[in-house]
């Protein structure tokens, strides 16, 4: 008997799925939302129920964050987890277009700290990378659309991640996406 | 060396992501490939777009309206048409 696990699902605005176009049950007068089971091929939820552990939270980055309970049997993705169901506990409120632009801007300064530690035969791409992720920061920045904010963090967090990579190869790459976890971790308060 | 460390991280690219996108719709992407995919979905406009222009033509295929059984027979022929192009080309 497997225990229920809390776990993270970013969703499109109305906690639509992202990539099914499944309409989330929300929470209610403090309730969970209603349980989703998996559905067969075809389903909105077909092979599993998917949400994320914190450290992978900037690999899935949309408009809005969910915590979830999943429930049953857990198998784990590459970077995200599937299970027979779930169900949504509560928004995080604290990820917001400000916070998505913040994050944004915290990627592409670490991108350019990457960039400035590149050996010499690698210092032109590595700062055309860091270049990038200020001009996607500074894109969501200057937007009002949710969207645009929540994918400039997304695409910021990416280059930060491959610049690392670049310059210092995949354990740069592996650190610099825990330090982009650990940044969200803190800022949304939502514990380990 | 310009791509040394870029081998080291396992992703689908935008032309790849046009290739698979046939298997994509129909589920057919094995849970590895298709985790890969939707990653890249998340930070590709592009391919989101691609992605959105090839479903709304599915959608506008004759007998998509009427009912689902036709549709899906009409899906299944346009995959099957896009594949022999891709082959083709």
């Amino acid at each position: 008997m497997s225990e229920p696990t809390v776990a993270f699902k970013f969703l499109r605005p109305g906690a639509i799925g992202p990539f099914s176009g499944f309409r989330w049950p929300q929470p209610e007068g403090g309730e969970a939302g209603s349980w989703v089971e998996a559905a067969g091929a075809g389903g909105p939820c077909a092979g599993g129920v998917h949400a994320c552990e914190r450290r992978h939270l900037p690999l899935w980055i949309w408009e809005e964050l969910w915590e979830v309970e999943l429930d049953g049997p857990l198998e784990p993705g590459l970077a995200k987890l599937r299970a027979r169901r779930g169900r949504l506990l509560h928004r995080i409120e604290r990820w917001s277009p400000l916070t998505a632009k913040s994050f944004a801007g915290a990627c592409a300064g670490r991108a350019a700290e990457h960039a400035a530690a590149a050996r010499p035969d690698e210092a032109r791409v590595a700062a055309g990378m860091a270049a990038d992720g200020a001009t996607r920061a500074n894109t969501a920045e200057a937007s009002a659309d949710a969207y645009v904010a929540a994918h400039g963090a997304a695409v910021s967090a990416y280059i930060a991640a491959m610049t690392a990579l670049r310059v210092a190869g995949r354990e740069a790459f592996d650190a610099e996406r825990a330090w982009q976890a650990d940044w969200l971790t803190a800022e949304l308060g939502i514990g380990v | 060396m310009p791509d040394r460390h870029h081998t080291e991280v396992e992703e689908v690219t935008c032309r790849e992501f046009v290739e698979l996108v046939t298997d994509y719709l129909e589920g057919a992407l094995p849970d590895r490939r298709l985790e890969l995919v939707e990653q890249h979905l998340v930070m590709c406009d592009w391919c989101k777009t691609y992605l959105e222009q090839f479903e709304a033509t599915v959608e506008a295929l004759p007998g998509a309206a009427e009912s689902e059984s036709p549709s899906r027979e009409a899906e299944r022929a346009l995959l099957a048409g896009f594949r022999e192009w891709r082959a083709g080309g």
